[in-house]
């Protein structure tokens, strides 16, 4: 069979495999009742919804200096060590409870705590400021901005490699 | 080194045999897991970020039978480069997601052979995807009847 044909036949077989499992998909679920949609997850919640005020990069500028003010990098920890905003901790949202015991001494004492993640349409500060506001810390703030729009404005970076 | 016969063995039938059941056996599984708990995968899914919140969870209702269906038509032996092709490409699209999170630096939950939103390494979900790979390409590109 020549590659044309190969491919030709195979979208037709693709076409009847997603046709068949579709139809199953819809019997499967009419017989056993569609499942309720899932409650939104903490993280489906926008920064407004969970009362963390939401600040700006030049706000950000003017509290990072303070020295009661942490800023917590919610993104991976290989993303953190490729650049980010000067003196901020690593806190990655997906081990966050993990690493909390070694900053948790700084963040009791901090008078703000200024979470951010990759960019706007990044969730994941907001899920790790949920978490702590759970955990018992306040005074969170979200830049929402995030590390995309800090370097877009042409703050200085930390740790970026040459 | 022998070179026909290091090409047969890609032909040879107990090959191909072990990568359909390998293969469609993974996908069968890795289905009847998902089918089981839509809400879990529909978290799973949206741990990615990478798709609209309104397709979380349609895809979590549907994805899991495609991989159920071209699975069991690997093992099966129905259409077999074709499942081959269907699950290779699911495939790729999964590596896909994998590496734009890895490079945007977004820590993700697997949605892979369980529901569970545990974040997982994205490097080493990557490996062994690959390794899924491969007998998907053996069944597409050393196939008797092309």
């Amino acid at each position: 069979m020549s590659q044309n044909n190969f491919f030709r036949k195979s979208i037709i077989d693709m076409a009847l495999i997603i046709a068949i499992s579709l139809a199953l998909a819809f019997i499967a679920h009419a017989l056993r009742g569609f499942p309720p949609a899932p409650e939104p997850r903490t993280n489906e919640l926008s920064a407004a919804e969970l009362n963390f005020p939401i600040i700006e990069a030049e706000l950000v500028e003017q509290l990072r200096v303070q020295p009661d003010t942490v800023v917590l990098d919610a993104r991976a920890a290989s993303s953190y060590t490729s650049g980010h905003i000067p003196g901020a901790l690593s806190l990655p949202v997906g081990l966050w409870s993990e690493h909390l015991p070694r900053i948790r001494h700084q963040l009791e004492q901090a008078g703000f705590i200024i979470v951010y993640c990759i960019d706007l349409y990044c969730r994941d500060a907001l899920f790790l400021a949920q978490g702590l506001a759970d955990a018992g810390f306040s005074n969170l703030l979200i830049y929402e901005g995030g590390i995309s729009e800090w370097r877009q404005l042409g703050y200085p970076i930390e740790g970026e490699r040459p | 080194m022998n070179l026909p016969a290091f090409k047969g063995l890609f032909f040879s039938r107990p090959l191909h045999l072990f990568c359909r059941f390998f293969l469609g056996g993974l996908f069968i599984y890795a289905g009847i897991i998902k089918i089981i708990d839509p809400a879990g995968m529909s978290a799973a899914i949206d741990s990615y970020g990478l798709v609209p919140r309104f397709f979380h969870y349609p895809l979590a209702l549907t994805l899991p039978w495609v991989e159920l269906v071209a699975g069991v038509f690997l093992v099966a032996g129905l259409r077999t480069r074709s499942s081959a092709l269907m699950l290779s490409l699911l495939l790729s699209v999964f590596m896909l997601a994998i590496i734009v999170n890895i490079l945007r630096g977004h820590d993700h939950a697997c949605g892979c052979f369980s529901s569970s939103t545990a974040i997982v390494n994205g490097g080493w979900l990557l490996i062994r995807d690959f390794l899924f790979l491969l007998p998907g390409l053996v069944l597409i590109f050393f196939n008797q009847r092309r």
